[in-house]
C-alpha cells in the first residue's frame, strides 16, 4: 500500500510547481509612486528597443466567434474574434525605423517586418509577399502605424490613458511581476455607472514605464474580462535579421503602398469594411459601424466567406427590436453589440439602452 | 560462454539483452510492421498526392502543403503533423497496452518474473522498450518524408512560416526537431498505456483504454469551454511542433510541451510502477 504513496506524491509535487509556490517571484523592490508621477514618467517615456510575446486573452463567457469583416483571409482575427479566446503575437522592436509583428496561427504566421523604408508583409497561407517602400524624407523616419489584428500592451494602455479625465479615478495598487519584471500597477476606475468597464489595471515597467499589460474588469467582477499582456519581454536592441526579409523562392511577390497594403484586420478600427464612427465620449464611447451587411436583403452584402459566417452566427443572436427599429443583441458582461437589420453596427461597453438610442439617430 | 565471465557483468548485461530482446520482440511482430509501413505510407501518399495535383509550380495551394513543391522536405514536416493527433497515438497505445498485459494473458508473465530480475527494472526495461518504439515510429515518418520529398521535389533553402529562409542543414535539424518531440510527446502516452496495461491481464482492453485516453484529450481540447483545463492535456501540445518551423524558433511552446510529457511520464510511471510491484501475478 506505501508505494501508492509514490505517485501521489509525485503528482502533488507536480501541483505545487504548476501552481508557482516554488517560482522566484521576485518581491517587487520598486520606489513607491505616486498615481501622478507614474502618469508623469508613462507620457515622457521613450520606448525602448525589445523583443517579446504578447498574448491577448479574453474571457466574457461566450463561445468561441466566428471572424467578422476580415474577409481578405481566412485566418483574419475581425472584431468580435477579439472577444473570444487568445492571440499571440511576437513581436520584436529596434527603433523607430525597425519593427516586425508576427501573429502566430497553430500551423501559420502573418509578418510585418519594417526596416527603413522597406515594409514587407508576409502571410504563411497565402504565401504571398506584399512590398511597400514608404516615401523619402521625414516620414521614413517616423514609425508607421502598423495595422494588426492583435493589440499590444502599449496600444490598449495609449486607449485606456486617452480615457483620463475627470471621469476617471486614478489610483495605484500594489506593485506586481509581469513576464519576469517588477511592474508598477495603475487602477483607472470609470466614474460613470452607465459603463461597463468596472476598472482597467495598467502593469507599468519598473525600469522603463513601457506599458507591460493591460486588464479589464467587468463591473461588478473581480475575474478578468480582457487582458492583453507581455509574457516574456527583453529590452534589448534585437539584430538586423529580425528585420530584414527577402521574398522566398515560390512566394507571390505584390508591390503595393502604405495606402494599398492589404492590412492584417485591425479590430480596433472595425476590419475595414464599413466606416467606423465614434459616438460619445470617455468611457461610454459607442463605436457605429456602417456596412456591415444588409440582414434584410435576399442575400446579404458582404456574401464572402467568414463575413457569412459572421451574419449568419449574428443572425442567431436574440432578436431585439424598439422606437428605433430592430436588430440582433450580442451581450457579455464588458461589452454588448446591436446590428441593426439595416446593417449598422453599434459596438460599446454600455448597456443596451443606450445602444438603442444610439440606433435611434439615424 | 566462457568460464571466467566475471559475476558483476550480468547485472548490465542481463538489462541489455533484455532490453534487446523487447526491442526484437517488438520488430519481429506482424502487427507492429504493419504499423511501420502504414505511417511510412502517409509521407508517401502526402508527397505523390501534391505531386500530381501540381504542375511545375503552378497550382500550388498555401500553407504547409503548398510548401511541398519548393522543399521536398517539407513531406515530412507535413506528414508528422498529419499524424501525431491520431496515428501516433494510436501506433503507441497498440504497443503500450501490450507490455505487461500482453506477457499477463500469455500466462509468461510469472516466468519472466522467475528470471532474477526485479520487478521495477522489468518495467524499466519495458519502458526503455517503449521509448525506442516511439522514436521508431517518429523516425520512420520523418525518414519516409525526406526519401519522397527528395525524389519527387526539388530541395535547396527551406521557406519557413515566418517567410524567411534555412539552409538545407537548418531544415534537416528542425526536423530532427520535430521528431525528438514528437517522440517524447508520445512518451507521455506510452506512460499511460503502460500504466493501464499493469491493471489487466487482457491487452485489447489495454490498447483500447489507452487509446480512449488519446481521443478524449483530442476532443477536450476542441472545446473552448474547457479552457481551463487545456494546458494540462497532451494534445493540447501537439501542434506546437510547427513553432520548430518559425524564425526565430519559438521555444517556449516546445518547453510547455515537453515539460508536460515529463510529468505524464514521472505520474503514470510512478502509478505503473506502484501497481506492478504490489500486483499478485496468477498467470
Amino acid at each position: 500500500m506505501i508505494r501508492w504513496s509514490a505517485p501521489v506524491a509525485v503528482a502533488g509535487v507536480i501541483a505545487l510547481i504548476a501552481s508557482g509556490v516554488f517560482s522566484a517571484d521576485a518581491n517587487p523592490n520598486l520606489a513607491p509612486q505616486t498615481a501622478g508621477q507614474l502618469l508623469a514618467s508613462v507620457s515622457q517615456a521613450s520606448t525602448p528597443p525589445f523583443s517579446g510575446t504578447v498574448v491577448e486573452k479574453a474571457s466574457l463567457g461566450l463561445p468561441e466567434l466566428p471572424n467578422l469583416g476580415g474577409d481578405n483571409s481566412t485566418n483574419s482575427q475581425g472584431l468580435l474574434s477579439l472577444l473570444s479566446g487568445s492571440h499571440t503575437t511576437r513581436i520584436w522592436y529596434g527603433g523607430e525605423t525597425k519593427q516586425r509583428i508576427a501573429l502566430l496561427d497553430s500551423l501559420g504566421e502573418q509578418d510585418v517586418f519594417r526596416n527603413g523604408r522597406d515594409l514587407w508583409q508576409w502571410d504563411s497561407d497565402t504565401r504571398v509577399a506584399t512590398h511597400a517602400v514608404l516615401p523619402a524624407g521625414a516620414a521614413a523616419e517616423r514609425p508607421v502605424p502598423l495595422q494588426t489584428s492583435s493589440l499590444t500592451p502599449a496600444q490598449a494602455a495609449a486607449e485606456a490613458l486617452q480615457m483620463i479625465d475627470s471621469t476617471t479615478t486614478v489610483t495605484t495598487d500594489h506593485t506586481g511581476s509581469v513576464a519576469g519584471r517588477s511592474a508598477y500597477t495603475l487602477v483607472l476606475t470609470p466614474k460613470d455607472s452607465q459603463s461597463l468597464v468596472g476598472s482597467v489595471r495598467l502593469s507599468l515597467d519598473g525600469a522603463t514605464r513601457v506599458p507591460l499589460g493591460v486588464q479589464v474588469f467587468a463591473r461588478g467582477s473581480d475575474r478578468v474580462a480582457f487582458d492583453v499582456s507581455f509574457t516574456q519581454v527583453r529590452f534589448s536592441t534585437p539584430g538586423d535579421e529580425f528585420f530584414t526579409f527577402n521574398p522566398p523562392p515560390n512566394a507571390t511577390v505584390k508591390q503595393g503602398t502604405l495606402d494599398t497594403l492589404p492590412q492584417l484586420p485591425n479590430p480596433a478600427a472595425g476590419s475595414g469594411t464599413g466606416r467606423v464612427r465614434k459616438l460619445g465620449t470617455g468611457w461610454t464611447t459607442i463605436m457605429r459601424i456602417d456596412g456591415v451587411g444588409d440582414l434584410t436583403g435576399s442575400k446579404a452584402r458582404a456574401a464572402t466567406g467568414s463575413s457569412q459566417n459572421a451574419l449568419t452566427f449574428l443572425s442567431a443572436l436574440p432578436t431585439v427590436s424598439g422606437t428605433w427599429g430592430s436588430g440582433h443583441l450580442f451581450s457579455s458582461a464588458l461589452v454588448n453589440g446591436l446590428l441593426t437589420s439595416d446593417g449598422r453596427l453599434f459596438v460599446g461597453s454600455v448597456p443596451p439602452q443606450l445602444l438603442y438610442q444610439a440606433a435611434a439617430q439615424k | 560462454m566462457s568460464v571466467a565471465e566475471p559475476l558483476t557483468k550480468p547485472v548490465l548485461a542481463v538489462g541489455g539483452r533484455f532490453l534487446l530482446s523487447e526491442i526484437g520482440m517488438q520488430l519481429r511482430r506482424r502487427r507492429n510492421q504493419l504499423i511501420l509501413a502504414v505511417l511510412a505510407a502517409v509521407p508517401v501518399i502526402i508527397g505523390i498526392a501534391v505531386k500530381l495535383t501540381t504542375h511545375d509550380g503552378a497550382g500550388a495551394t498555401g500553407g504547409l502543403i503548398g510548401n511541398i513543391t519548393n522543399n521536398g522536405i517539407f513531406v515530412a514536416f507535413t506528414a508528422l503533423i498529419v499524424v501525431i493527433p491520431i496515428f501516433l497515438p494510436m501506433a503507441v497505445a497498440v504497443v503500450a497496452g501490450e507490455t505487461v498485459a500482453g506477457e499477463a494473458s500469455l500466462g509468461t508473465l510469472r516466468y519472466l518474473l522467475a528470471v532474477p530480475v526485479g520487478r521495477t527494472r522489468l518495467l524499466l526495461t519495458k519502458f526503455a522498450a517503449m521509448g525506442f518504439w516511439c522514436l521508431l515510429i517518429t523516425s520512420v515518418v520523418a525518414l519516409a518524408g525526406v526519401i519522397i520529398g527528395v525524389i519527387l521535389f526539388p530541395s535547396a533553402h527551406v521557406t519557413l512560416l515566418s517567410g524567411t529562409q534555412a539552409t538545407l542543414l537548418g531544415g534537416v535539424g528542425r526536423l530532427v526537431g520535430m521528431v525528438l518531440y514528437a517522440a517524447l510527446m508520445m512518451l507521455a502516452v506510452a506512460a499511460i498505456g503502460l500504466f493501464i496495461s499493469t491493471l489487466t491481464e487482457v491487452p485489447i482492453a489495454a490498447m483500447a483504454a489507452t487509446l480512449t485516453v488519446a481521443i478524449v484529450m483530442q476532443v477536450l481540447v476542441a472545446v473552448p469551454q474547457l479552457h481551463a483545463i487545456h494546458p494540462w492535456l497532451i494534445s493540447d501540445h501537439l501542434l506546437n511542433l510547427a513553432d520548430l518551423l518559425r524564425d526565430p524558433l519559438r521555444v517556449s511552446g516546445l518547453r510547455d510541451g515537453a515539460l508536460l510529457a515529463v510529468g505524464y511520464v514521472v505520474v503514470f510511471g510512478s502509478l505503473a510502477w506502484a501497481r506492478f510491484t504490489t500486483k499478485d501475478v496468477t498467470s
